[in-house]
């Protein structure tokens, strides 16, 4: 395989695991906020 | 000849591997996005600057005693989350692609969760219109009145 190919390929590859990484860290902090404000409506609810 | 095809091989799967579990996290973003509501003043900061094209639909149940005494500006009636009960005027305004804010009486009402997932991008109001008027917001009132820009309504 010609090396322009193959750095074409090891390009595509980092971009989406980058693209992986940065979408999975804000599910993480979406998930977190989520579990606050779940919290913080059973502290009102009785 | 083999050796020779079995490195951009290898490369195609991990590729292909990469994007399923890229759009398996874009789901589950969506999902999450519409499962956590937007507090009122974070709204009223977004549609404030919006360039994004936010609808924001309030789907109180009674018009008359909700959304025509008051509501978010530009907000687009849909009593019910029912198409056939929304004014004349506002039911070709309703974009289901459009990413769009749903307003209830109180952010929790269990008929919420199903009108949100009409919607391909959506997320309620926390609170609903209670806690937009307990943050002492901008209010319109009277019947709905489609806006003369071609921005589709949500705006400020």
């Amino acid at each position: 395989m010609r090396t322009q190919v193959r750095i074409l390929f090891a390009l595509a590859v980092v971009a989406l695991a980058a693209g992986w990484l940065g979408l999975r860290s804000g599910n993480a902090a979406l998930e977190a906020r989520l579990a606050a404000a779940g919290a913080k409506a059973g502290e009102r609810s009785p | 000849m083999r050796k020779g095809i079995a490195e951009p091989l290898a490369y195609v799967a991990v590729l292909a591997v990469l994007a399923a579990v890229l759009v398996a996290e874009g789901r589950r973003r969506v999902d999450l996005e519409r499962r956590l509501p937007v507090e009122a003043k974070e709204l009223y900061r977004t549609l404030a600057r919006s360039q994004t094209g936010w609808q924001v639909i309030d789907v109180r149940p009674d018009l008359a005693d909700g959304y025509e005494e008051s509501h978010v500006p530009g907000a687009i009636p849909l009593p019910g989350c029912d198409l056939a009960r929304a004014p004349a005027g506002a039911r070709d305004r309703i974009y289901p692609t459009v990413p769009t804010i749903v307003v209830s009486g109180e952010g929790d009402e269990p008929e919420l969760r199903a009108c949100l997932a009409r919607f391909g991008t959506a997320r309620g109001l926390a609170g609903g219109m209670a806690a937009w008027s307990a943050a002492r917001l901008p209010e319109d009132s009277g019947e709905y009145a489609p806006p003369s820009a071609k921005a589709g309504g949500g705006c400020l």
